[in-house]
């Protein structure tokens, strides 16, 4: 298509005249999920795929430079997951400049018990910021996603409360320590840290009227899921086992109180718990948990549905769970399991980036200079999107699927990111869209060069004519028509289904 | 040509303790029940505001009395989604489905409503969810939208005019589902352009809380001010789940909401008449109060029904009672079906309404008797 028949046909003037010329005519177009999920196979003009490695890369990373895909390449897929599978392999400066940048979310707990209200701000500030400014800058991004695959897991909001006192610790010590360990430790190191005995109640779960609170989330969120196979029975006989714990007063670290414990016996899912125990009843239902079947099932449907589909592939899930099954949970082992399984790469565009994906990953493919963080502006623009890290209040943690994230506002706002990103004097002012492209190129060369950079995958032929019908005429572009052109086609790219699919 | 009807549905997520938000004061095993939290009875200090001699409001919602007084507010006790169970969110999800068998329908009841009450080939919005994402009781009708903030929602590239087309193609033939958000994006920048909502002003003496509950209201109210021809609002309010200390947490979360149906009843003025607005929560909370002077999940909540039409001034309830043997298993008993409340809602608001499609295999139990 010629620029001016695109002009013509798409028309600058008339939208009305548009939609009758190149919309889709009917918009209840038979295959629609009605509950907005994503089905690229009754797409009627699908995408061109991506090649395997692209479609790992979007899988496994927040976000993905022509540098990372060239590493890539060079690794080979095993490769490229060894080395995403041992992030100490990889430098971590960005870490470091973290640190340094967001230093109150490195308090100890015992110093940010004494946070007043103008620090619990900041560390609510800080969490969220240093948790995007990880989440795009890092090198070790499939460990960043994993952290957030878990911090959605064991959600604890960082807003509510005296909560942001307990919740970095909480990042650092649970989250980040066990992204890559194995889920008993992960369970086990969640349920006596301080910022989960404040947020389910534990620390006031005592004998005398037992908080059931825990006990029922451990089990329908943290192990089981809700038709793993527990009773209401189960859930008051966990929260009997788990009375007594709480936190010590002075270090505010987790701490047993046996005068609150019931000391009697208990039965949980058919296994009695012995009467005259203490702290290990609570240790005992935790190990039953961590090695239940119904846990590696939902566990393994959880991973598979972040990584594969919305629908989890039943085949996929009956792999992630047999090896959970044999690892004891072991998380790298259920990774590889999944990536490296032979129906991975049938879903490529089965899943859709949710907003913290896609703001990171814009950020890293458009310009992956930490000094060019553009601040605090992010959590405004993330607000508007729905997904500010550790905002979500309640512990079921963010969706994880497009029926939730497709929606007019969601889709709007990611428009709006992506003119925010790219245009002139905007969130990255400092980096125009030409340093993505090369003065003298043409309209072809510009938009090839772009879709290289940014998605990564062939366009379809009528989207590639409709692009550089937009970057301009025939001829080498320079100056201010080379920079319009970029900043045109770069900020329509991110806005498109090539960015925001998964 | 006449207004359209609307109807505003508010979900209160968390699990609303229904009963010490509308107390029942005379029945004795409540104070048994409840050392701790209970409400007193009305006439004693901090006693709840005596409503029908039986119930009595939970003193933080004292801004209501009035509009229960002016006839224009109901309340509906021991109510809920027998098919529920005590997790918060497949108990949402139940609610907002309203399947026969828990799961089992497709969509929400109120797309399914609107997709089958459409009269019209062209597409309109006639249903929308005030937040980030669509209410899942929206879902299933393409005639509804999730929209955040109608200020916000605006195509802001300096370059807008070449987006539109641009991205209307780039979007064209993808999966249906991103195919129809992205239509609906323009059709609603279409009807914002020509009605403006956003520029509507909130009525001098209406005082919405500062809170994204009060802006969604507000955003309501604008929405039916515009006249933009919407049919069902969803909105939402958290902040229920009162494990532990409920009577610090209960009543600034009941202030919020109370103040917020007042400043919606005054800024409508006289379009109130042609709007209902009901609230609903996923379950109730247990009978008994735990040692930490909070409430575990329970099963019957209490409703509140508010409306031009509503005959109110009443607290409508088969009262099942609180004895041991009166208990389902620790909790309020369900008397009325939640359905049997939206039921005769949307019957009320449209005469075209198709409610054994919208609440599959549901048998219609009693006249909850609201118009």
């Amino acid at each position: 298509m010629e620029r001016r028949e695109f002009l013509q046909h798409c028309g600058l003037l008339s939208v009305a005249g548009y939609l009758t010329a190149c919309g889709s005519s009917d918009p209840l177009a038979v295959g629609e999920d009605p509950l907005g999920g994503l089905d690229p196979q009754a797409a009627a003009a699908p995408l061109p795929p991506p090649d395997p490695l692209v479609h790992l890369l979007k899988r496994s990373r927040f976000g993905t430079t022509a540098a990372d895909l060239a590493a890539a390449r060079a690794l080979g897929i095993n490769g490229y997951l060894d080395q995403q599978l041992s992030p100490q392999m990889l430098p971590d400066l960005v870490e470091l400049q973290a640190a340094a940048r967001f230093p109150i979310t490195e308090l100890p707990l015992t110093a940010a018990y004494y946070a007043d209200a103008f620090e619990l701000s900041q560390i609510t500030r800080q969490l969220a910021e240093k948790t995007i400014f990880l989440g795009t800058y890092s090198d070790r991004q499939l460990f960043e996603v994993m952290v957030g695959f878990w911090t959605d897991h064991f959600n604890i909001d960082n807003v509510t409360g005296t909560l942001p006192r307990t919740k970095p610790d909480f990042d650092r010590n649970v989250i980040r320590a066990n992204a890559f360990s194995s889920f008993r430790s992960l369970l086990q190191a969640s349920a006596k840290s301080p910022a989960m005995l404040e947020y389910l109640d534990g620390r006031s779960n005592v004998a005398d009227g037992p908080n059931e609170n825990y006990a029922r989330e451990l089990m329908e969120l943290h192990t089981l899921g809700v038709d793993g196979g527990y009773s209401e029975a189960d859930v008051k006989e966990v929260a009997r086992c788990f009375t007594g714990w709480g936190i010590n007063g002075t270090t505010r670290m987790f701490e047993f109180h046996p005068q609150r414990h019931d000391a009697g016996e208990k039965r949980v899912l058919g296994t009695v718990i012995p009467a005259g125990g203490g702290v290990e009843d609570g240790e005992a239902v935790l190990d039953l948990l961590a090695s239940h079947p119904s846990a590696a099932r939902f566990i393994a449907t959880k991973l598979v549905r972040h990584f594969v589909a919305d629908q989890a592939p039943a085949a996929m899930v009956e792999a992630v769970s047999a090896a959970f099954g044999a690892s004891d949970g072991d998380i790298p082992t259920l990774l590889r399991a999944l990536f490296l399984h032979p129906d991975f790469a049938n879903y490529a565009d089965y899943k859709l980036k949710r907003p913290f994906n896609y703001v990171c990953g814009a950020l890293r493919a458009y310009d992956n200079d930490a000094s060019h963080y553009p601040g605090t502006e992010l959590l405004s623009l993330l607000s508007r999107l729905g997904q500010v890290p550790h905002r979500w209040f309640a512990p079921d943690g963010y969706p994880d699927v497009a029926s939730y994230w497709l929606s007019a506002s969601g889709l709007l706002e990611r428009w709006n990111f992506a003119a925010e990103l790219v245009e002139t004097r905007g969130l990255l002012g400092e980096s125009p869209a030409s340093a993505l492209v090369e003065a003298g190129m043409s309209a072809e060369q510009l938009v090839d060069a772009l879709a290289a950079k940014l998605v990564m995958r062939a366009l379809r032929v009528s989207d590639r004519a409709a692009l550089i019908a937009i970057a301009g005429s025939d001829g080498p572009l320079a100056g201010e028509a080379l920079n319009l052109a970029a900043e045109r086609v770069a900020g329509l790219l991110l806005a498109s289904p090539y960015f925001n699919l998964r | 040509m006449a207004r359209t009807p609307t109807l505003i549905v508010i979900f209160q997520r968390g699990a609303m303790d229904g009963l010490n938000v509308v107390v029942p004061y005379t029945d004795g095993s409540y104070y048994d029940l409840r050392p701790q939290i209970s409400i007193a009875p009305p006439g004693s200090a901090e006693g709840g505001i005596d409503l029908d001699g039986r119930f009595a409001l939970n003193p933080a919602l004292a801004m209501l009395k009035p509009l229960y007084d002016a006839g224009e507010l109901a309340a509906v006790h021991a109510v809920g989604n027998m098919l529920a169970d005590r997790s918060h969110f497949s108990a949402q999800a139940r609610m907002e489905v309203a399947g026969n068998t828990g799961g089992g329908a497709a969509g929400g009841w109120l797309g399914r409503h609107l997709a089958t009450t459409s009269r019209a080939a062209e597409r309109r919005i006639r249903g929308i969810s005030i937040g980030a994402a669509l209410d899942q009781s929206l879902a299933g009708s393409v005639d509804v939208a999730a929209i955040a903030s109608s200020a916000d929602f605006q195509l802001r590239s300096r370059d807008a005019q070449l987006w539109t087309p641009a991205l209307q193609l780039l979007n064209d033939g993808v999966a249906p589902s991103y195919v129809s958000q992205s239509e609906r994006v323009f059709t609603v920048l279409d009807l914002f352009q020509q009605k403006r909502p956003d520029e509507i002003a909130v009525a001098e003496d209406a005082h919405y809380p500062a809170t994204s509950y009060g802006d969604a209201l507000k955003q309501a109210a604008q929405y039916i001010k515009a006249d933009i021809g919407v049919e069902v609002i969803t909105l939402n309010i958290s902040g229920w789940d009162h494990h532990a200390s409920e009577n610090a947490f209960l009543p600034p979360v009941l202030d919020q909401f109370g103040k917020g149906l007042v400043a919606l009843r005054t800024d409508l003025g006289a379009l109130f008449q042609n709007v209902t607005v009901v609230s609903m929560s996923e379950f109730g909370r247990r009978a008994r109060e735990n040692a930490a002077a909070g409430t575990d999940h329970g099963r019957g909540s209490a409703m509140f029904v508010m409306g031009g039409g509503v005959r109110g001034g009443r607290v409508i309830a088969d009262w099942p009672g609180l004895s041991p043997s009166a208990l389902d298993d620790g909790d309020l008993r369900i008397s009325i079906d939640y359905r049997d409340v939206l039921a005769e809602i949307l019957a009320h608001g449209s005469a075209g309404a198709q409610l054994a499609e919208v609440f599959p295999g549901f048998t219609p139990g009693r006249t909850v008797g609201l118009y």
